[in-house]
C-alpha cells in the first residue's frame, strides 16, 4: 500500500473513532490485555491496558488503530509479559470463518495478483504469470452473500447446541460478524475458569471429533438394544430424516434404493425417536457407515479450534473496524440475526466517490449495489468501495 | 456423619472438624505414648501409598476408629515435610483410590453430601436408578484426565448443561477431585523441627525409602528424532514442507516444537524450513528460537498432544504405535520398544 492510500485510511479510521458516540467494552476492561495494529505490516503493538472506556476511546481517535484486539482473558498484571501476567480467567469464544467452509463461490472471487507485476486475476493462482512469467503471487480471500450465508448457518447451529446442550443462558450469547469471512460468538461469564483442556473437549463435542457411535447406541445395533438419546444421536437421526425425506439419498446408496423407498415411511417414524433399527437393515454396512459419516460431518459445527481452546487469545473488538476490508465488528441482535446482512450492515465508512487504480476484482456487491469485475483501470467509487479495495490490496488511491 | 464416615472419607472438613473438637492435636504431642497407634497407621498409611499404589481402608474391620482418623492428618503432615512433588502426587492418588473403593458402593444421599462437599454440583437423574446428573463444568474439570473414549465429553448425554453419569463413574470422578484436593492439603510448609524427635527420625527413614523407590519409577527418557522413528503426524508435515506445500500455523508450532524437543539443533530446523514456498530466513529464525526457548520468555515449548493435534486437525490418523502413546514425543522410544519386543518373538521361534 502506498503512502497516499495509508493516508487515506488512517484519516478515515480516526473520523470513524471519532464519530463513534459509545465503545463498546468487555466486563473487567481494566484486568484484560489490548493489542493494536497501529500501520500495515507493521508488528502489534501488545501488552497495554486501559481504566475506562474513556481512556480507551481517547487512544482510538489519536492513533487511529487499523486492528484493535482486546484479549479473552483477564489478568492481574495485563501489562506484564505473558508468564508474569498472572491469568485469572478467559471468556468461551467461538470464531467461524468462511475460510473453514468448503464453499463453491471461492473460485468465482478468490484472486491472486502477481508480487512482480502487479496483476492478476480470479480464481486459483496460474503456475506462473500470464502477464510477465514469473511465479510468486498474494493470494487475496473475497466474500460474498453466499460465504458469508453458509458462515450464518453455522452460528445458527453453535447457538442451538450451546442452550439446549450446554445450558447457556440466551442472553449470555452474543453474536457478532467479525468484520470480514465470518461471525465471532460470545459467551458471557459462564465457565470462565476451565482450563485449555476443557475447552477442547468444548471444541470437540460441537465438531464431532472423537465420536464414538458404538457409545452412542448407532453402530452394530442389535434388534432391541437400548441406545441413547444424546444431543448428537437425535442430531445425527434428524439429519438423516431430512436426507431421507427431502433430498432423497446420495447416489452412492442407489443399490439400496428401492428397499429405502419401500420402507421409507416406517425408517422416518422411526427416526423420529432415534431409532435407526429398520434404515441400518435396509441398508448394507459400508452404505449405512456412510451415510453416518456424511451425516456427522452436516451437523459437526464448522468452528476454528485454535481460537476456543487458546486461553491468552487476542480477539478483535466488538464495533472497531477490520483493516481486511474497512468493515466493522458488528454486535447482532438475536432477533436481528436472520435479517442480517454483513455486506450491508456492517458498511460503516460510507461516503462520496473517489477515483482508484484497481489492480485486479472480482465482480462483487456492496450495500444493495452490484461492481466489478475491474482489471488493471482506473474507476470512480463509492468511498465505501474504494476502502474495501484498499484494505484488500488491490487497488491505491488515484491522482 | 458417623465417626465410621470419617474413617473412609478422612479429608472430608467434618472429619477435621471432628479431629479437632475431640482431640487438640498438636505436632509435638505426636511423641507420646497415647499417639504411638496413630503415628504408625500415619506410616502405614504412606507406605502403602508407595508399596501398593492405594492406601488400605478396611472400615468394617476397624477397631480403633479415632486413630484411624487421625492418622490422616499426621499422613499429610508427614508427606508435607517429606515436600516432593511426586509423593504428593503418589500419596493424593493412593488416598484417593481407597475412596474411590468405598464410594462406587456408597449410598445416594453420601454420595452427593460428598459431591457437594468436594464442590461437585451433581443431583440424581430423575427417573433413572443409581444414575446422577453432573454440571457440565465440574465434569469438565476432572474427566479430561481420562483417556477412554467414554469420557470424551462428545460420547456423553449432555442436556441443559447436565451430564449424566452412573455411580461408579460419579465415583471415578470423585476420585480425581479428591486426589487434587490432598494433593492441594499437602503442601503446608512444614519443617522436620516442627515434630518430636521420635518422629523425625521416623519421617527421615521414610524419605530414604521414598528416594529408593522413586529411583525405580525411572522417567523415561526421550530418543532423537531421525527418519526411523518420526510419527505419521510429523512425517507428513516434513514432506509437505519438502514438497513445498504449505504449513498451517498449527503444523508449524508442532513441527517446530517437536524438533526442538527431539535433539535437533536450531541450525538443523532452519535448513527444514529454507525450503517453504514463503521462506524468510530472518523472521523463520526469529519464530524457532523463539520456540526452542532461547528467546523470550524462554520456555521451551512443548509440542501439542495427540488429542489437542486430533483436535487442531492435524493428526493424520495413528498407526499401531500411536495406540500406545498420548504425547508424539513419547512416539520413538515406542517405537524402539515395539521392534525389540518383535525381535525378540522372532528369536524365540523355534
Amino acid at each position: 500500500m502506498n503512502g497516499r492510500s495509508l493516508d487515506f485510511l488512517k484519516k478515515l479510521f480516526s473520523i470513524y473513532y471519532s464519530s463513534l458516540e459509545e465503545l463498546w467494552v468487555p466486563g473487567e476492561m481494566e484486568k484484560r490485555e489490548f493489542g493494536f495494529f497501529l500501520g500495515k505490516e507493521m508488528a502489534m503493538v501488545r501488552h497495554r491496558s486501559f481504566e475506562s472506556a474513556e481512556a480507551l476511546h481517547k487512544f482510538l481517535v489519536q492513533e487511529a488503530p487499523f486492528d484493535v484486539y482486546y484479549s479473552v482473558a483477564t489478568y492481574d498484571n495485563p501489562e506484564e509479559v505473558m508468564s508474569q501476567k498472572g491469568w485469572r480467567g478467559a471468556d468461551i469464544v467461538f470464531d467461524i470463518d468462511a475460510d473453514h467452509l468448503e464453499h463453491k463461490c471461492r473460485d468465482e472471487h478468490d484472486l491472486w495478483i502477481c508480487r512482480t507485476c502487479g496483476r492478476g486475476g480470479v480464481g486459483a493462482k496460474p503456475s506462473s504469470c500470464p502477464y510477465c512469467g514469473k511465479k510468486e503471487f498474494d493470494e487475496i480471500n473475497w466474500i460474498c452473500d453466499q460465504c458469508l450465508g453458509m458462515a450464518k448457518m453455522e452460528v445458527y447451529k453453535l447457538v442451538e447446541v450451546l442452550t439446549e446442550d450446554f445450558g447457556f443462558g440466551e442472553e449470555n450469547i452474543e453474536v457478532f460478524f467479525s468484520g470480514h469471512r465470518g461471525y465471532h460468538v460470545h459467551v458471557k461469564g459462564s465457565m470462565t475458569s476451565i482450563d485449555q483442556a476443557a475447552r477442547k473437549e468444548l471444541v470437540d463435542y460441537l465438531t464431532g471429533t472423537g465420536i464414538d457411535l458404538e457409545l452412542h447406541g448407532l453402530s452394530g445395533i442389535q434388534k432391541g438394544s437400548k441406545r441413547l438419546v444424546t444431543g448428537w444421536g437425535t442430531r445425527i437421526a434428524r439429519s438423516i430424516y431430512e436426507m431421507i425425506d427431502e433430498k432423497g439419498l446420495d447416489g452412492k446408496l442407489s443399490e439400496d434404493k428401492n428397499v429405502l423407498a419401500k420402507r421409507k415411511r416406517r425408517i422416518l417414524e422411526e427416526l423420529m425417536s432415534n431409532n435407526f433399527e429398520t434404515l441400518q437393515m435396509s441398508l448394507n454396512k459400508r452404505n449405512f457407515e456412510a451415510l453416518l459419516a456424511l451425516a456427522i460431518e452436516k451437523v459437526s459445527i464448522k468452528i476454528d479450534p485454535v481460537v476456543t481452546t487458546d486461553i491468552h487469545r487476542l480477539f478483535r473488538l466488538p464495533e472497531t473496524l477490520n483493516s481486511k476490508t474497512g468493515f466493522s465488528k458488528r454486535r447482532i441482535p438475536p432477533e436481528q440475526l436472520a435479517s442480517f446482512n454483513p455486506l450491508r450492515d456492517a458498511v460503516v465508512l460510507s461516503g462520496d466517490p473517489i477515483k482508484v487504480s484497481i489492480k485486479c476484482a472480482p465482480r462483487f456487491s456492496l450495500s444493495g449495489r452490484s461492481y466489478g469485475p475491474y482489471s488493471d483501470e482506473v474507476a470512480t467509487v463509492p468511498q465505501e468501495v474504494a476502502v474495501l479495495l484498499l484494505c484488500k490490496g488491490v487497488a491505491e488511491c488515484s491522482g | 456423619m458417623s465417626v465410621l464416615r470419617y474413617a473412609k472419607y478422612p479429608f472430608l472438613r467434618e472429619a477435621a472438624s471432628f479431629v479437632s473438637e475431640q482431640l487438640d492435636l498438636q505436632l509435638k504431642e505426636l511423641g507420646s505414648e497415647e499417639f504411638r497407634p496413630v503415628v504408625r497407621r500415619a506410616k502405614q498409611r504412606i507406605m502403602q501409598a508407595l508399596r501398593q499404589r492405594k492406601v488400605a481402608v478396611d472400615s468394617g474391620n476397624l477397631v480403633d476408629y479415632v486413630s484411624e482418623v487421625l492418622s490422616f492428618p499426621t499422613a499429610v503432615a508427614i508427606v508435607s515435610a517429606i515436600n516432593d512433588p511426586l509423593l504428593r502426587s503418589v500419596y493424593s492418588l493412593s488416598e484417593a483410590k481407597a475412596a474411590y473403593e468405598n464410594l462406587k458402593d456408597e449410598d445416594q444421599k453420601t454420595i452427593l453430601a460428598i459431591s457437594r462437599e468436594i464442590g461437585i454440583r451433581a443431583k440424581p437423574t430423575t427417573a433413572l436408578a443409581h444414575s446422577f446428573d453432573l454440571n457440565v463444568e465440574d465434569y469438565l474439570r476432572y474427566a479430561t484426565g481420562f483417556h477412554e473414549k467414554k469420557w470424551k465429553l462428545v460420547n456423553r448425554k449432555l442436556n441443559r448443561g447436565m451430564v449424566q453419569l452412573t455411580q461408579q463413574e460419579l465415583a471415578r470422578l470423585l476420585q480425581e477431585a479428591i486426589q487434587r484436593h490432598i494433593y492441594q492439603k499437602t503442601a503446608i510448609p512444614l519443617s522436620l523441627e516442627a515434630f518430636p524427635e521420635t518422629v523425625s527420625s521416623e519421617i527421615e527413614e521414610l524419605r530414604k525409602n521414598w528416594e529408593k523407590i522413586k529411583g525405580t519409577m525411572g522417567i523415561k527418557e526421550i530418543v532423537k528424532d531421525d527418519e526411523t522413528n518420526r510419527p505419521p503426524c510429523i512425517r507428513r508435515m516434513l514432506e509437505n514442507l519438502s514438497k513445498g506445500e504449505h504449513l498451517s500455523h498449527s503444523e508449524r508450532f508442532a513441527l517446530t516444537t517437536y524438533l526442538a524437543n527431539a535433539g535437533h539443533s536450531i541450525e538443523e530446523i532452519l535448513g527444514l524450513y529454507s525450503s517453504s514456498p514463503d521462506f524468510n530466513a530472518a523472521k523463520t529464525e526469529y519464530q524457532v528460537r523463539h520456540l526452542a526457548g532461547e528467546m523470550g520468555s524462554r520456555t521451551r515449548y512443548k509440542p501439542p498432544r495427540c488429542s489437542t493435534m486430533k483436535t487442531q486437525g492435524i493428526c493424520p490418523g495413528g498407526d499401531s504405535i500411536c495406540q500406545k502413546i498420548r504425547h508424539p514425543l513419547q512416539y520413538p522410544a515406542a517405537k524402539i520398544g515395539e521392534e525389540r519386543r518383535r525381535k525378540e518373538v522372532e528369536w524365540q521361534k523355534p
